[in-house]
């Protein structure tokens, strides 16, 4: 089995690309989901 | 139950067993057998990762308590999704690269060997007890309710998984997670358009939503900030941050999903598949349990749910004082009947000032409701001698008295896949532990890989056997079940501790690490015990506690050989 600490360091792989864009995309979907549920709430508890 | 019903379960554990065991050609290597060859799809590893997290305790426990307390408990999962990109950012590039097959192992080539051993037979130990228990919790519950032999229920859950786990390896796990999770979605969508349907005239959805959130049981926020109290806004952002990550991040059960990955990105493609549907997921479990409230508002529920604890009762000596609290409830549910036939009449017309009113009256029948069952479930408490939660009984009795034929099977088999998707998840990372971390690296250290595939297969048949022992013996090991799983509780933060002090502190030692694991657990014993915490919470106090003491002990211990350092 090769050293890990090799590669670990090493320059980014074909399939370990920059996600930023989806970690964003997920951090809006999840204040968007957040506000729904208040949003939900507020309607049935009103 | 009717034969078609029977028929349904009868081909789904047929079908689910012959997918599984049909892998078997694919895990011919120790590597296929544990990470299919890191060859999976992003979408086939997701479902997987979402599939062994819900289990039937989930379905039945989650469904009951939303009956009994509304959506409050979907706070416990926001930061699931923060966790998640936490995860692919750190944890999930660093192992892939390591080419490991546990998370464990990682923490020797970081730190020495005593670490991983100590972090790995810590899993073994809590994992493979609550394996037993993911299997006898919902084999109690379906047993009572369909009077079926509690054995045999415990061995139709366990040892078809057991099977197709020990040949088909995790590409089994995998394909059949994938196919039971859309049986589990497929089920509470079923679910829910039953419960639908079963509103009488002139109540629709919106109606139900609306007369259960006279009661509160719609409020999903609660900003409340308190040590104590496990589902607020912020213990399920702030506490709850730490056990998702300890979880997704360093439970071989969860990992292990993610190796299976094709890529890093794929990898964490499959985690932030969950960080965009756990949320709604949950919502529309904790939606059924709304929904059975609602219905049972205008279909009389029984005072207890669970047939075999009330005819314990009634034999005992008690008898007449159950019987006192059925004729005071049957006049308190018809009331409350009418009450909430009030309110949505009042709701239709729009007159505020009556609706006001209707409110308040249905309020107070529905308190009324709610003391009457504390006192019958106290009763039940003190006849058996054990503690008694009744709201777990409330689906499957729905199941098994409104549903028609064909849907009863359908949304048994859903109890099962849910509770087989997780326990081959575990039963696969149990073997996965036990033959890498301990019997490849400190009994056998050569030998061939048909060879450790053996050891691998059989490590996957004992665990099996072993969960299904625990489960049938659950009841008598009671005690000891809820001290392992306190005892696991002690332990998921303080491994982040580990994790956090391997990633984030290079001095950081190996001596240093575990000393800090051990204080870390001291510490959140300590705390469990002297304090009324809630535990989640406790995540929080043992990744600090490690982190800190790791840190604090690198400084003053002596510097060890530099290892393998992730950064």
């Amino acid at each position: 089995m090769s050293d890990p600490a090799s590669r670990a360091g090493g320059p980014r792989d074909s399939g370990d690309t920059d996600m930023s864009r989806t970690y964003l995309s997920v951090f809006i979907v999840w204040v968007l989901v957040l506000g729904a549920l208040y949003a939900f709430q507020w309607y049935f508890t009103h | 139950m009717h034969w078609i019903d029977w028929l349904i379960v009868g081909a789904y554990l047929t079908w689910i067993v012959w997918t599984g065991i049909q892998h078997t050609k694919d895990s011919h290597e120790i590597e296929g057998y544990f990470l299919a060859n890191r060859s999976l799809p992003w979408w086939a590893v997701g479902l997987s990762v979402m599939a062994t997290q819900l289990s039937a305790i989930t379905l039945i426990g989650t469904t009951g308590q939303a009956y009994a307390d509304g959506m409050r408990f979907l706070q416990f999962y926001f930061a699931l999704p923060i966790a998640m990109i936490v995860l692919s950012v750190t944890l999930v590039p660093f192992f892939h690269r390591a080419h490991v097959f546990t998370a464990y192992e990682y923490l020797e080539r970081r730190f020495d060997a005593k670490t991983r051993a100590m972090t790995s037979l810590l899993f073994l130990l809590s994992r493979g007890m609550s394996t037993g228990v993911v299997i006898s919790a919902p084999a109690v519950v379906l047993s009572v309710v369909f009077g079926w032999n509690f054995t045999l229920t415990c061995l139709a859950i366990g040892l078809p998984t057991a099977l197709y786990t020990m040949y088909g390896g995790v590409q089994a796990v995998t394909w059949t997670d994938v196919k039971q999770m859309f049986l589990i979605v497929g089920g509470l969508v079923a679910a829910v358009i039953a419960l639908i349907l079963g509103l009488p005239d002139g109540v629709g959805l919106g109606d139900a939503l609306h007369i259960a959130g006279a009661t509160g049981r719609m409020r999903t926020f609660d900003f409340t900030f308190s040590f104590t109290d496990q589902y607020t806004f912020w213990s399920g952002t702030i506490a709850a941050l730490f056990l998702f990550l300890s979880y997704f991040g360093t439970d071989q059960s969860q990992v292990q999903r993610y190796l299976t990955a094709k890529s890093i990105d794929e990898a964490r493609s499959s985690l932030l598949m969950s960080a965009y549907w756990k949320i709604p997921l949950q919502a529309l479990v904790l939606l059924v349990g709304v929904l059975l409230f609602a219905f049972h508002l205008f279909t009389p529920p029984p005072l207890l749910f669970n047939k075999v604890e009330e005819a314990r009762v009634r034999s005992s000596a008690s008898a007449g004082e159950l019987q006192a609290l059925e004729q005071r409830y049957e006049s308190v549910r018809r009331e409350r009947g009418e009450t909430a036939r009030a309110l949505n009449a009042a709701r239709q017309s729009g007159d505020d000032t009556a609706i006001a009113a209707e409110t308040s009256r249905f309020r107070a029948a529905e308190a009324g409701m709610k003391t009457l069952r504390d006192e019958a479930t106290t009763l039940v408490s003190r006849v058996t001698g054990q503690r008694y939660n009744d709201v777990n009984y409330v689906f499957p009795t729905f199941i098994t008295t409104y549903m028609p034929i064909g849907v009863v099977g359908l949304l048994l088999a859903a109890i099962f896949a849910a509770a087989m998707s997780s326990i081959a998840a575990e039963l696969n990372s149990l073997s996965t532990a036990t033959v890498i971390d301990f019997y490849r690296r400190f009994a056998r250290k050569e030998a061939s890989d048909a060879h450790y595939l053996a050891v691998s297969k059989i490590a996957t048949g004992f665990w099996g056997t072993f969960a299904c022992i625990v489960a049938i013996y659950a009841a008598e090991l009671g005690s000891l079940i809820e001290v392992v799983n306190r005892f696991g509780s002690f332990f998921y933060g303080s491994i982040l501790g580990v994790f956090m002090l391997a990633i984030l502190w290079k001095r950081a030692s190996g001596h240093a690490a575990f000393v800090s694991l051990l204080v870390g657990m001291g510490t959140v014993g300590y705390v469990a015990f002297t304090t009324d915490v809630a535990f989640l919470w406790l995540n929080v106090v043992g990744a600090l506690t490690v982190f800190t003491v790791g840190v604090l002990l690198s400084l003053v211990m002596p510097r060890q050989p530099a290892r393998a350092n992730p950064q």
